[in-house]
């Protein structure tokens, strides 16, 4: 027999159909589409906080760069070192630290950039 | 009912399904399989999604950091407060002077966490290239800028 028409005449045929099984089918459903509906809740979760999260690098990043061209007070900023050596020279760099503080609250940015003195 | 053996899986299922027996459960038993299917690839994809996002604000850090000091550096340099003409072959310039290159040191930052920076020259036939590597946790980024000999 092939397998669609078998399928066909199992459906068709009522003879499998106890009130246990369908029970059983039933609870099986319901805690599966449980699952499907809780795995769409992280998913919706998880893109929302995807966007949050690139939205707020981008204007910490944005914040971070204007404090430090134009002094903005978008950033606060704090002189980790400014005898950092190169190439066995002392003071010829500075490093600075910027932290920025998202609208929403939230994980603080923090960049470190150098300078030259 | 055929008497059969009960450990024997495939025949049990062939058995239930020739009989029309628990067609049904068999049924929703599939579907199951693909739902949970599709659940753990919703999962991973999120996962994967949420990581990618995480690492943004590393990636950026990381970029600040190599810029800032190659263009600091390369500010030194055009400046002539850093002569490019001394070196003639491999030196780790920053943040020690170092001239093996197997002996590659690191600054790390304190203040962000698996965040460190170093910056090297390269010596090739006819340039000089500037290298700065800075990583930040898993996110890495490399400037470099070539000087003519």
């Amino acid at each position: 027999m092939k397998l669609i028409p078998k399928t066909k005449a199992l459906l068709l045929a009522n003879k499998a159909e106890s009130m246990a099984e369908v029970l059983v089918a039933f609870m099986v459903l319901t805690i599966i589409l449980e699952l499907f509906a809780q795995g769409m809740k992280f998913a919706f979760t998880a893109e929302n906080y995807a966007i949050d999260r690139t939205r707020d690098s981008d204007k910490a990043m944005k914040a971070m760069l204007d404090t430090a061209i134009s002094n903005s007070d978008g950033a606060s900023s704090t002189t980790l070192s400014d005898n950092e050596p190169l190439d066995g020279q002392p003071g010829m760099l500075k490093l600075k630290l910027y932290t920025v503080i998202p609208d929403g609250g939230g994980d603080y940015c923090v960049y470190a950039v150098f300078d030259a003195n | 009912m055929k008497r059969m053996r009960r450990d024997n899986l495939i025949e049990r299922t062939a058995a239930i399904l020739g009989n029309n027996e628990g067609a049904s459960l068999v049924l929703v038993s599939i579907l199951a399989i693909l739902v949970l299917l599709s659940v753990v690839i919703l999962r991973l994809a999120t996962t994967t999604f949420m990581a990618s996002a995480n690492r943004q604000l590393s990636q950026d850090q990381a970029y600040e950091l190599a810029a800032s000091l190659g263009t600091s550096i390369d500010e030194l340099i055009d400046e002539g407060r850093f002569d490019l003409d001394s070196v003639k072959e491999y030196r780790q310039i920053y943040p020690e002077k170092e001239t093996d290159p197997s002996k590659v040191k690191w600054k790390n930052i304190s203040n962000i966490p698996n965040a460190k920076v170093k910056a090297c020259i390269l010596v090739k036939t006819d340039v000089k290239i500037l290298e700065v590597t800075a990583i930040v946790g898993k996110a890495q980024y490399v400037y470099t800028k070539e000087y003519a000999s």
